[in-house]
């Protein structure tokens, strides 16, 4: 355990050193290659009880216990500036101290695009690109950015088991335009418009040999999409000269996969949908966030709603409804001295297995709530804290809690 | 597990006392300074805010600005971000979700003035700020800010 710590700080020491030459490359036309780490300790309590009546005889409990270091996440930027108009970025993360020995975590290439600055307004971005959705899906991954180690319940990848974020936030797009316009002196206008692939459900995880529906079989790539409907997202917002005042909402259209049954929910027997097919589906996203002195507020909603009509001509699917909603608020409090505080409150709420199973944990809903702290060691590396807790609202189905101890360090280089 | 805990944050408040103060009288005027080959011979504070705020990247001449600062929590920065109506933490959170989002390449940072004039001067674009009775001899002065 303790060659472990060493190990970690003399990591840390090393990046401290590299980080002071990355900032000080200068000229116009140079690669610029930057990026950041984050390491955590996490101490890990989670109850866990399923009542009897679904599939089990009595009630099925569980308490674990774990404390566990994480690279939580390492990030790598590349960025070129191939002429004035025209640059490419490069994203690559791995996440979950990845290894493709153990094996662990995960490793992958979330943005990777070029942007054209038609003028002094306008910009098209093309590639694999993160969606102006809301304020935190553009920053979600950005940790160095965030005051807290672990996210809001729809953007922590740790947490990706329980929910899946797709369901309430788009997570990626192939071309995107922005504009910015002034408004006043202080305040401006800014909207995006985008174009992405459906939900990564769609996409093709056909192997050679392995071919198990029609679709598949006509695929030619992994990773294809296989639905003929694609995304398409715009957000509008308001902000001032120093991003201390934001508000934006934001819009998506795009189809939900139920081709095949789901249960996104603890994986409960009982919790899963039958095929329904494609539904069209609309996300709404607002956002809003300000500073006032040490003070500064951020909160989120999502509702993602659905086109019913189809589904429900089917007699068993009359009371099908798959709407969705997520909240979050977060107030952080800056001290002098470059030590800060923060508390946040989230919760999301699924009614998608109310129609098969009444009173179904995903419509109970699961809520956090998490406070902690941070100090920023230098100009490069901040010292966070956290304690969060999760709860499933009161259901018929089970009682679940988790709480998070947890300690890390955010290093940009 | 508590005492693994301030065990590892002891040791970072440790490490974390490391870093270098360039102090700034209060009342000390700032003194704003480019790059020679910059056309233009002025800035009011509005187009500086637009500058350090990274919504103007570009000079009239197309050349890329490339922004200059002072490394970790330093009074010069203080003196100079109030002159700008904000802290040296929100423009650091500007730039780097500007920089992580690829909408800008990252500041110079430096750790002196000497250091900052040697920037300035060799590196096309640049612009930075001095304390005004630090001002090198041959330097091109857009602005003067009072402290």
């Amino acid at each position: 355990m303790k060659k472990g710590i060493v190990g970690v700080l003399l990591l840390y020491l090393m990046l401290f050193d590299v980080s002071n030459r990355a900032w000080a490359q200068s000229d116009d036309s140079d690669l610029y290659i930057f990026g950041f780490s984050q390491v955590l300790l996490n101490s890990k309590s989670i109850e866990f009880e399923i009542f009897p009546g679904n599939g089990i005889p009595s009630p099925l409990k569980m308490n674990s216990k774990a404390n566990s270091f994480a690279l939580h996440q390492v990030n790598l930027f590349f960025q070129k500036a191939i002429n004035d108009q025209t640059t490419f970025f490069l994203n690559i993360e791995a996440s979950g101290s990845y290894s493709s020995k153990t094996p662990s975590g995960n490793l992958e290439i979330p943005e990777g695009w070029i942007s054209f600055k038609l003028n002094d307004h306008l910009e098209l971005k093309t590639g694999l690109l993160l969606p102006r959705f809301n304020n935190l899906t553009e920053i979600n991954n950005r940790l160095p950015l965030l005051p807290y180690l672990i996210r809001p319940l729809m953007y922590e990848s740790l947490l990706s088991n329980l929910v899946s974020s797709e369901d309430y936030r788009p997570k990626n797009a192939y071309i995107q335009l922005t504009g910015i316009r002034d408004i006043t002196t202080n305040y401006s206008f800014d909207y995006a418009f985008y174009i992405g692939n459906a939900e990564d459900s769609f996409l093709s995880s056909v192997q050679a040999g392995d071919v198990e529906d029609t679709e598949e079989a006509a695929t030619l790539y992994l990773g294809e999409n296989l639905n003929t409907a694609l995304l398409y997202g715009s957000r509008f917002g308001i902000e001032n000269t120093y991003q201390t005042f934001k508000v934006g909402i934001s819009l998506t259209y795009d189809e939900e996969n139920r081709k095949k049954p789901i249960n996104s929910f603890f994986r409960l027997p009982a919790l899963t949908t039958p095929i329904m097919g494609e539904i069209p589906r609309y996300r709404v996203g607002l956002d809003f966030s300000f500073s006032i002195r040490n003070f500064s507020f951020e909160s989120e909603y999502m509702g993602v709603f659905h086109d019913h009509r189809k589904v429900r001509e089917i007699p068993a699917f009359r009371n099908a409804n798959l709407n969705k909603k997520f909240y979050y608020t977060n107030l952080t409090y800056t001290f002098e001295n470059d030590l800060y505080v923060f508390g946040f409150f989230s919760r999301n709420r699924d009614q998608t297995y109310e129609f098969v199973a009444p009173g179904s944990p995903s419509n109970a809903g699961l809520s956090a709530l998490s406070g902690g702290g941070g100090w920023r060691i230098n100009d490069v590396t901040v010292l966070k804290i956290q304690y969060l807790t999760s709860l499933a609202r009161q259901n018929n189905y089970l009682d679940y809690s988790i709480r998070f101890l947890t300690i890390g360090i955010s290093t940009i280089f | 597990m508590t005492y693994l805990f301030l065990h590892i944050i002891s040791i970072l408040l440790f490490l974390g006392n490391t870093s270098n103060e360039l102090t700034n009288s209060p009342s000390e005027p700032i003194v704003i300074i480019v790059n020679e080959s910059i056309e233009i011979d002025q800035i009011d504070i509005n187009e500086l805010i637009d500058i350090y705020t990274l919504s103007k990247q570009r000079w009239d001449d197309n050349t890329r600005i490339r922004v200059a600062d002072y490394k970790g929590s330093q009074d010069i920065r203080d003196t100079f971000y109030n002159a700008l109506h904000t802290t040296p933490n929100n423009i650091k959170k500007i730039w780097l979700r500007a920089q992580f989002t690829g909408r800008s390449i990252p500041p110079i940072v430096v750790d002196s003035v000497d250091e900052m004039w040697k920037v300035v001067l060799e590196n096309p674009g640049t612009i930075g700020y001095v304390p005004f009775n630090q001002v090198p001899v041959n330097a091109k002065i857009l602005l003067q800010i009072d402290g």
